[in-house]
């Protein structure tokens, strides 16, 4: 009897939109019983200690559990994908797939199919084109790798530029450690595979819809991104969604983390052990006609760089940087309305899922 | 000059001085909206538009909002966004 290895595509898609979609119904479930032990009228000591108890205990791991959903989900959308394409190689009908199970630009998944290795000539621009020349020198001094200085564009490439810069403001020594500028004028990036070095060698020039400076111009980041996209399965479109818990693996080599948001004193902690980013939620709604304005300035689906937690007003708060990069006008608080923003604890639970963070490489 | 781009919700395109944050992409009511952050050098605004509205951005241009992809259940929908430059000539 032959054994038939592979999979039903439909079948696999199918059940990778039914991974997100009780992500999703778990995440309502979380966010309602959070809303109702915080309402809910107990007090006392009791009351303190079961609301320490959700918060620190129940409610992280009912956010790992969604993480799961996500990344299985991911998973599934991958095998699909991959059994389309050898279906097709073979003669058979691949199915173009709905990208509908997609986590989208915040979330991605399994990437360790054909990632780690450098290639041959550029990677493809997937339309984010056409080729931007870099110039032959850019600056790598600590103003230059401020993550204040990335600027995202048209990739889905959050996920990264966060780890990046979460890394850069931890140890801009370690950026300036792993890139190179070869005497013919292309750059090799040492990124990481499994813990052991890879070096990734790019040409010269980056895609124009890819990360830029707050001038418009190319940076270390950008060279960064296009030794991911060649590393990560040789094309643009292979960074385009992912988790900053990749990223942080294959920027520094070390063992990321991937928990719930858990509380700022629990931040606080993990940012003086090294880098940190932060993941946003999808949203099943949305209102966008409520009075919660500054709820609205935080991305769903997106991640952020965490620079700072600390006292203020009295109330311990945290600083997040958006890789959109900041804008050219402050608000009140002396945050700009996306680009960056001091959250309160409750606005940080509210908006964030998930804390990835690595070991410092310092 | 006129630049048409297609944008997931989470990305950021860049018409000229013009970024453009996608930040939500979803249905509102059965209606389709996005949430755009748009920002330039003298100013930035979190605006919310109808497929079809248009926005003006004095001294850069006009951005067209010409189609919006959503689904229900979530904001990660996908836009075609349309810019027109200031002619300095006009």
């Amino acid at each position: 009897m032959r054994t038939m290895f592979g999979a039903d595509v439909e079948a696999l898609a199918g059940l990778g939109s039914s991974f997100v979609e009780s992500a999703e119904t778990l995440e309502t479930a979380r966010r309602q019983v959070d809303g109702i032990v915080a309402s809910a009228g107990w007090v006392g000591p009791d009351a303190e200690e079961f609301r320490q108890d959700w918060s620190r205990r129940l409610a992280p791991a009912l956010a790992s559990c969604l993480g799961a959903l996500r990344d299985n989900a991911e998973v599934l959308r991958r095998n699909a994908e991959d059994q389309a394409r050898t279906s097709a190689a073979d003669g058979g009908a691949g199915p173009g797939l709905d990208r509908g199970g997609r986590p989208g630009a915040g979330g991605g998944g399994d990437r360790s199919g054909d990632g780690g290795k450098d290639r041959p000539g550029n990677p493809d621009l997937s339309g984010h084109g056409p080729w931007v020349d870099v110039p032959p020198t850019i600056p790598l001094d600590d103003a230059a790798l401020d993550p204040n200085m990335i600027n995202q564009q048209g990739l889905g490439d959050c996920w990264l530029l966060a780890g990046l810069g979460a890394v850069a403001r931890d140890d801009p020594q370690f950026i300036r450690d792993h890139m190179r500028l070869n005497a013919d004028g292309t750059w090799t990036v040492t990124m990481y595979k499994d813990g052991d070095p890879v070096e990734i060698t790019v040409e010269p020039e980056v895609a124009q819809d890819g990360v830029m400076d707050p001038s418009g111009n190319p940076s270390w980041a950008s060279i960064y991104e296009k030794a991911a996209a060649e590393y990560w399965g040789g094309s643009y479109d292979d960074i385009d969604g992912g988790y900053s818990s990749d990223a942080f693996a294959a920027i520094t080599g070390a063992t990321p983390s991937k928990t719930g948001e858990g509380n700022l004193s629990d931040l606080k902690d993990r940012l003086a052990d090294g880098p940190v980013a932060l993941g946003t939620e999808d949203e099943p709604s949305w209102w966008p006609f409520g009075d919660e304005v500054d709820d609205s300035r935080v991305v769903p689906n997106h991640a952020y760089i965490v620079d700072k937690v600390e006292e203020r007003d009295g109330e311990l708060k945290v600083h997040v940087i958006n890789p959109w990069g900041p804008g050219a006008h402050l608000q009140n608080d002396g945050s700009d309305k996306v680009g960056d923003m001091w959250l309160t604890e409750k606005q940080y639970k509210e908006n964030f899922d998930t804390v990835y963070a690595v070991p410092s490489t310092r | 000059m006129t630049t048409v781009r297609n944008a997931r919700q989470g990305s950021q395109p860049t018409f000229g001085v013009l970024r453009v944050g996608i930040m939500r992409v979803g249905l509102v009511d059965g209606t389709p909206l996005a949430q755009l952050a748009l920002r330039t050098p003298s100013d930035e605004a979190v605006v919310v538009l109808d497929e079809g509205d248009a926005f003006e951005l004095d001294g850069v241009g006009t951005l067209h909002l010409d189609e919006i992809r959503a689904s229900e259940g979530t904001v990660r929908g996908e836009v075609t966004l349309r810019f027109e430059e200031v002619d300095d000539a006009d």
